[in-house]
């Protein structure tokens, strides 16, 4: 276990990426991250879900560049120039999701962590919780915002494997 | 926290290690039963057994360490030639080999282990009928006879090497005088010439026992010679410590656990009143034998002659080092960059620069490092051949058929990742040509054949295939019950037209089993479908062909490295793609009329008088869906497929032809069907990698391609 | 500064399980996969113990503690053998190779540190 993980948990405070898709803000765990690059069309991919945009040369590997948008079920997001692919790690394999615009890195408390209420997002299981936190704004009236926190686990490409391969 | 599983990432690197030495002691014992007996080949089993041995041990596997150590006793003495390797014997030793893996399988997967009373009373019953009986433990060697002291006492006296408190204890010589418990100790210790010498430190003795509450009473310094005869790497000393009563005895014999066996230790109890003073008074006599008298050892270190080891191990396993597979990706990843890198560098250059020497030499050498890197990966396909003469066995002794094995080309290499793949589904081929193909020995003799049945396993390299084929001379596929069954299985209808090829291909079809009485062998749920799309999964195929009354041979086409592939690109309405060469027959540029419609969405093409299917690449994948590009306007590639034989691939443009690295798609995704992974090219972007044999496979295998939906 | 111990062994488990279970009591670690990459490793590190297997490929626990006797700097250096074996003969001709001590395997890692302490303190 590394020193930083050992840190974190004695205060649990984490630190998250924050994005966001459409009006919403999303926020994934800092650790996953490995790097943000600009948007480039992929190469596309035959069989696979709409999801999948395709898959692009992340030095020299293969990785796939996921439209988090739709994984999540939202509206596929419109490429403009802040649009740009977090390439995060998942259980060892890399993945890119595209996202709108990619906002802030903030540390929050562990405890300030909510469960996501299972009514208000339609795949619960890609939610690990919600989180307010102060947004970098002028505008005082919407300093804090709710950031839906992603679980990665859940948006692992190869769980859908056997749906996929078929 | 982090010890568990660190713990955990040993451990498995322990079986790792039992996996290769069990594989190395079969080597061994295989050779053995084919009459190699040499010195080498059983010192290589005795070793692998004993490594195994060392680290059950080392890992609390009780079980797996009490029957190693008794197989290991019975290798040391066939290695020691006291137990002859005969047949019987060598016989004896391969079924203990087969309860020995069984015992590694039970530590690795925290079962329980096997039952190996029987076993074990064979070994037992080699060891005692082996000339000479043997002692198992230790037997303590009083080295000097114990001398009666000025106390009235007997000392006990027993050589330091029979100390070992860390597995074998020693039989403990008790003293048979009654003592009071809490007299105290008295220690002698005269330390040899050679507690110095071998990186001994006497005085740490000393300081231990004095860290226990010792007290040092007495120096016998007598034997101190003259100071120009003085030896400084000698010891003259006898010191006399007094301990505390209440310490036990083998606490303190331990802090000598070190010293040379020919010093001088002496622990007993004192006489009754604590007498510090009086051993004061009377310096103790010191018996010659304790005076460092010139042992063996006391010659310099380096006159020493070396004592040549009777039996060598054998040096079966050659110098390795292991490298996390990842590293070896990631090392072949760079290595791929840099090819890239380098035909990029070639483009920028003039065509005059592009010829001097030092561009074909950064070539040459990338390419150099290449194909190191990827002979690195590649491994004797003898490991996945390994496991089979034990299944043979299991599988002979439980349906009391008696098999053969032939095995040719073993030492094949192929890419480690597909070694790692083909396990699971050889298994299943042996297993289902044990059971459904071979012929019981009365049948088999009914049938006018040897009573032991044959199965030849076989491994060769095709091009860029490897090719593992498992054939059998039992009874072949029955057709009648197979074609019987699929109908009733709801595979087939009861009115389709099947070819012998077909309906043997059925026998790979989801959900199919034709065993009549579920065995335990065919009795565990996977059948010849997971063959297949395990097989399929890494890119291969499966074949079978079987001959009524003569045998069913199994063929695996297996890609022979996930790595690099001699490709040609060519262009889908700008999309590149990457086919591998090895499929390619020839390239056509189609005269105008050669090209026709045989339906609407099917075409041919006329080439030297016959006529062979084409398909449009752009249809295949979806690209560009109602394209009707002129055919004059196309090339069309004649590639040979293992499932379709020969087929015209409609592609714009051809780019050129190159060496490409595969990228598995795996990697970070899933494979996808019809495609055999992903390269980069020179400027960093991608081409997929078309897999010929399954994108042009005929109906039900051929899966049609629709490109999804690219956000704009 | 804590004692620097060379490890010897082929195994890798073995190797690692020193390393792990000595790292924890304080001691620093080097390893070698057989005798002859041992016999490398000791002018290399100039470890103040050197723990050593029997039976390896190249060069043997014997040879390797013959060789290491051979050397000057190396004559007053403990060298523990830690073995599966626990003949008497072998035990002999390892003392007699210049061993300064035998452990049998398996071995409990708090007795293993204590007779480390024992001749190297």
């Amino acid at each position: 276990m590394t020193i930083a993980e050992e840190t974190e948990t004695e205060t649990d405070e984490r630190k998250i990426v924050t994005f966001t898709l459409g009006h919403q803000m999303f926020g994934i765990d800092m650790r996953a991250l490995i790097e943000i690059r600009e948007w480039e069309e992929p190469t596309p991919l035959p069989s696979v879900p709409l999801y999948i945009k395709g898959v692009t040369n992340l030095r020299g590997s293969v990785v796939p560049v996921v439209g988090l948008a739709e994984r999540l079920g939202w509206e596929p997001s419109q490429i403009h120039s802040r649009s740009c692919i977090l390439v995060v790690s998942i259980a060892g394999k890399q993945a890119g999701f595209l996202v709108d615009e990619v906002a802030d890195i903030v540390v929050i408390n562990g405890g300030d962590i909510q469960p996501a209420p299972d009514v208000d997002v339609n795949d619960e299981s890609v939610i690990a919780g919600l989180v307010k936190i102060e947004r970098r704004t002028k505008d005082a009236e919407d300093a804090e915002t709710m950031v839906l926190l992603l679980d990665l686990d859940a948006l692992s490409l190869t769980r859908h494997l056997t749906d996929i391969a078929a | 926290m982090s010890g568990d599983s660190e713990l955990d990432e040993i451990q498995g690197i322990f079986f790792e290690e039992c996996a290769e030495g069990l594989t190395v002691a079969e080597e061994g014992l295989s050779a053995m039963a084919a009459g190699d007996v040499s010195a080498d080949v059983i010192a290589g089993v005795f070793r692998a057994v004993h490594s195994i041995k060392g680290g059950s041990g080392a890992f609390g596997h009780a079980a797996l360490l009490a029957f190693s150590h008794r197989f290991e006793n019975v290798l040391d003495e066939v290695r020691g030639g006291k137990i002859p390797p005969d047949e019987a014997v060598t016989q004896t030793m391969l079924n203990a080999f087969d309860v020995l893996s069984d015992h590694v399988k039970a530590a690795q997967f925290k079962t329980d282990p096997p039952n190996d009373a029987a076993m074990l009373a064979q070994l037992d019953a080699l060891l005692e009928h082996k000339a000479g009986a043997v002692a198992e433990a230790p037997v303590v060697v009083v080295a000097e006879a114990p001398v009666a002291d000025d106390f009235g006492f007997v000392p006990v006296v027993a050589p330091i090497e029979d100390f070992d408190p860390f597995g074998f204890e020693p039989v403990s010589v008790s003293l048979d005088i009654e003592m009071d418990v809490a007299a105290p100790w008295q220690v002698r210790f005269g330390p040899s010439r050679g507690a110095l010498a071998n990186g001994g430190e006497p005085l740490l003795v000393i300081r231990e026992l004095e860290a226990m509450g010792g007290t040092v009473t007495a120096v016998d310094v007598s034997a101190l010679p003259k100071l120009r005869d003085l030896d400084p790497e000698d010891s003259y000393f006898i010191w006399t410590l007094d301990l505390p009563g209440e310490m036990d005895e083998q606490a303190i014999r331990d802090c000598f656990d070190f010293v040379a066996p020919d010093s001088l230790i002496e622990v007993a109890r004192s006489a009754a009143a604590p007498p510090p003073a009086l051993v004061d008074l009377a310096p103790v006599t010191v018996e010659p034998v304790a005076a460092p008298a010139k042992p063996v050892a006391a010659e310099t270190p380096s006159a020493r002659s070396a004592p040549t080891p009777e039996v060598r191990p054998a040096e079966a396993a050659a110098q390795t080092i292991r490298v996390e597979l990842s590293k070896l990706d990631q090392l072949l990843n760079l290595v791929g960059e840099l090819v890239i890198r380098n035909s990029i560098l070639a483009d920028r250059l003039s065509l005059p620069d592009q010829e001097r020497v030092e561009l074909p030499d950064l070539l040459r050498l990338t390419r150099q490092i290449q194909d190191n890197v990827m002979s690195l990966r590649a491994q004797p396909i003898r490991q996945a051949f390994s496991r089979v003469p034990r299944m043979l066995r299991d599988l002979a002794s439980e349906t009391g058929k008696k098999v053969v094995l032939e095995t040719i080309g073993e030492t094949t290499e192929v890419d480690k990742g597909v070694l790692e793949k083909i396990g699971d589904p050889l298994t299943h081929m042996i297993r289902n040509a044990v059971d459904h193909g071979i012929e019981s020995p009365e049948e088999r003799i009914a049938a006018g054949k040897s009573p032991e049945g044959t199965i030849r396993l076989s491994a060769e390299q095709k091009g860029a295939r490897i090719i593992v084929s498992v054939s059998d001379d039992g009874k072949g596929i029955d057709r009648v019950r197979v074609r019987a069954k699929a109908v009733e299985k709801g595979i087939i209808s009861a009115d389709a037209v099947l070819s012998d090829e077909e309906i043997d291909a059925l026998i790979c079809a989801p959900g199919f089993s034709t065993a009549e009485s579920i065995s335990n062998i065919s009795g565990r749920g996977v059948g010849m479908d997971v063959v297949r799309s395990n097989v399929e999964a890494l890119g291969g195929r499966v074949e079978i062909h079987s001959v009524p009354g003569e045998g069913t041979t199994f063929i695996m086409g297996l890609p022979l490295t996930l790595a690099i592939l001699d490709g040609m690109i060519v262009r889908l309405e700008e999309q590149r793609f990457v086919l591998p060469l090895a499929n390619v027959i020839e390239t056509i540029r189609p005269e105008p009329g050669q090209v026709k419609a045989t339906s609407p969405t099917t075409e041919v093409i006329e080439l030297r008088g016959s006529y062979l299917p084409v398909k449009r690449g752009s249809e295949l994948f979806g690209i560009g869906a109602n394209d009707r590009r002129n055919p004059e306007d196309s090339v069309i590639i004649i590639v040979e497929s293992e499932t379709a034989g020969h087929v015209g691939l409609m592609v714009d443009t051809i780019d050129n032809r190159r060496e490409v690295v595969i990228k598995s798609l795996e990697d970070n995704l899933h494979p996808i069907r019809g495609l055999g992974g992903a390269t980069i090219l020179g400027d960093g972007s991608i081409a997929l990698i078309l897999d010929i044999d399954a994108l042009v496979a005929p109906p039900p295998m051929q899966v049609k391609f629709t490109q999804k939906g690219i956000a704009a | 500064m804590s004692k620097l111990i060379l490890t010897v062994d082929d195994s890798a488990s073995m190797r690692m399980l020193l390393k792990a279970s000595l790292t924890a009591q304080g001691f620093r670690i080097e390893s070698a996969n057989d005798g002859a990459h041992g016999l490398e490793r000791m002018h290399e590190v100039m470890p103040d113990l050197l723990i050593t297997d029997i039976n390896m490929p190249k060069m043997d626990g014997f040879e390797l503690i013959e060789a290491v006797r051979v050397v000057p700097e190396f004559r007053g250096t403990p060298i523990l053998v830690l073995s599966t074996e626990f003949s008497e003969d072998k035990k002999t001709r390892a003392r007699e190779a210049g061993a300064t001590g035998w452990i049998t395997k398996p071995f409990d890692a708090d007795k293993l540190g204590a007779a480390i302490r024992r001749v190297c303190p």
